[in-house]
């Protein structure tokens, strides 16, 4: 049984959908949530960790299972099981940090006072300063070290990395793969920063956006889905070889143009001409995003 | 019902251990509360619209592991024990203000009339128990006033102008101060359909940061 299981989730924020939203995690795994902005990613994470419920509209609905517990029936156990470290600082700004470790950590079971209080000294956060008075780097890095000190399941990162500096945005990926080490949880995390995602996440979920609608684009692993795009780059007058329904996106550079396809080895193999095929390569993941969201200039 | 009341002592303590100014403010609000007299009713009410909102607003609030009904009687802790403080705050408040003779009409009208001063402190309490439960139910903080809500306060203000009762018959507004009484009784009644009402309906709600009036409060 996987460690998180998402069935159907709809989730009607304003006039925004999130629709059919299926997706599972298996222990030890980091799965990547990717998207343009205002696709949904903020809205699922707070879904699954139980900020939003699944009932409010009546197009709302959905099922989840965190360790085999019912997000709605085992309300207690299901959260309980949830790490989190948001962009939005989700404590009191009127709270210091060791309060906040005082206050809260007394409903998770397991949570370490003692910990919580050595991890702070560790990522230097000051723990009698009030957390208005903290920065956005410190803020993440308190969340952090509450996040470590009670022994969950799942851990939710959204957006964490972004007002790290280089240094501890390192020792942050290392710690995360230091989590789905033991195989006993798994991390979620949602980044803009593509690039450094690609390094660290096992399974990737793309939230695709079509007008007031979310769904899920793709969900697999990242290895699976670099293999199903290719970037070509050749002199324009040469598009006219490449079979339409191949192209995803393009764009037309100075001196030459760039192509993303979307297709199967067999398809690269047997619908190009064999005079291209030795200019393709495995585009990154932002590129990927890029061609796809934007769709170049197509 | 007992872990509650031990979580809710918890919480103060680690307020006061952590947050020794917040027991400072405290104070100093308990000073102005015993020396507002007959103006106790706009201390209480001004000061529940901030006093519970503060400790609720935060989205970590909406992610504990509680279930609903442990969430929703944890608000409700803090509003019965902020309730019991403004009460017994409220008494003392008239009686030093009355026994120390500072307030020789309120003492005055205390002799002709002591059921309409008990009427009217009674009615403050409903107010300001409805302003509290108020402001931890989301979708009631959330909600414009109605006219129906806004006729207790209007009852409470005119009789707070009003408070001397005339020589002639005793009444303080209407024509009978058995009129007065009832207007009151009316007034309270409302305010009790009104809470009654808000708690059947409470249900815990999504995280909304848009709407906390609080987070601004927050940001100080």
């Amino acid at each position: 049984m996987a460690l998180l299981e998402c069935r159907k989730l709809n989730k009607k924020i304003g006039t925004y959908r999130l629709k059919d939203i299926d997706f599972t995690l298996e222990a030890g795994m980091v799965l990547g949530l990717i998207g343009v902005n205002g696709c949904g990613k903020t809205t699922l994470l707070r879904s699954v960790m139980g900020s939003y419920r699944l009932d409010p509209d009546p197009e709302d609905g959905g099922e989840l299972f965190l360790n085999g517990k019912h997000f709605a029936k085992e309300e207690k156990a299901y959260r309980s099981a949830i790490a989190y470290v948001l962009e939005n600082y989700p404590f009191s700004l009127n709270m210091n940090a060791r309060e906040i470790g005082d206050r809260y950590g007394y409903y998770y079971p397991g949570f370490d006072l003692k910990k919580n209080k050595a991890l702070l000294e560790k990522y230097e956060v000051p723990e009698k300063m009030v957390a208005s008075r903290l920065s956005k780097g410190q803020k993440i890095r308190s969340q952090l070290a509450f996040a470590l000190s009670y022994p969950a399941k799942l851990y939710i990162l959204d957006e964490p990395a972004g007002n790290l500096d280089v240094e501890f945005r390192d020792a942050f990926y290392q710690e995360i793969r230091t989590l789905v080490a033991d195989e006993e949880c798994a991390v979620i995390i949602s980044s803009h920063l593509v690039t450094e995602l690609e390094q660290i996440a096992d399974e990737l979920l793309w939230i695709g956006r079509a007008g007031d609608e979310g769904t899920v684009r793709y969900f697999g692993s990242v290895d699976d889905m670099r293999d199903r795009y290719r970037l070509l780059s050749i002199d324009s007058k040469e598009e006219a070889s490449i079979p339409d329904k191949l192209i995803t996106g393009k764009r037309i550079r100075e001196t030459h143009s760039e192509y993303l396809l979307q297709g199967t080895k067999e398809d690269f193999g047997q619908m190009l001409p064999v005079g291209l095929q030795g200019s393709l390569r495995y585009p990154s993941l932002q590129e990927i995003m890029y061609y796809t969201e934007k769709g170049g200039e197509r | 019902m007992k872990g509650y009341w031990k979580d809710y002592f918890r919480q103060e303590r680690t307020i006061f251990r952590n947050a020794p100014y917040m027991w400072g403010i405290r104070i100093m609000f308990v000073v102005v509360l015993l020396c507002s007299g007959r103006f106790q009713w706009c201390v209480m009410l001004t000061s529940g619209i901030f006093s519970v909102g503060f400790y609720f607003s935060s989205e970590a609030e909406y992610l504990l592991p509680l279930t609903e009904k442990e969430w929703k009687t944890r608000r409700l802790t803090r509003v019965c024990m902020i309730w019991l403080r403004y009460l017994l705050l409220g008494i003392l408040s008239y009686v030093l203000w009355v026994g120390l003779g500072y307030d020789e009409s309120l003492l005055n009208t205390f002799r002709v009339s002591p059921l309409m001063c008990v009427a009217f402190f009674v009615l403050q309490m409903l107010m300001v128990f409805g302003t509290l439960l108020e402001q931890v139910i989301d979708s009631e903080r959330r909600r414009k006033p109605s006219l129906v809500m806004v006729l207790p306060f209007a009852a409470m203000f005119y009789y707070w102008i009003h408070f001397i009762p005339s020589v002639e018959d005793n009444s303080f507004f209407a024509a009978t101060w058995q009129v007065d009484i009832l207007i009151i009784t009316a007034a309270g009644l409302i305010e009790i359909v009104r809470c009654v009402r808000m708690f059947k309906r409470w249900k815990k709600e999504d995280y909304d940061p848009a709407a906390e009036k609080v987070k601004a409060l927050q940001q100080v």
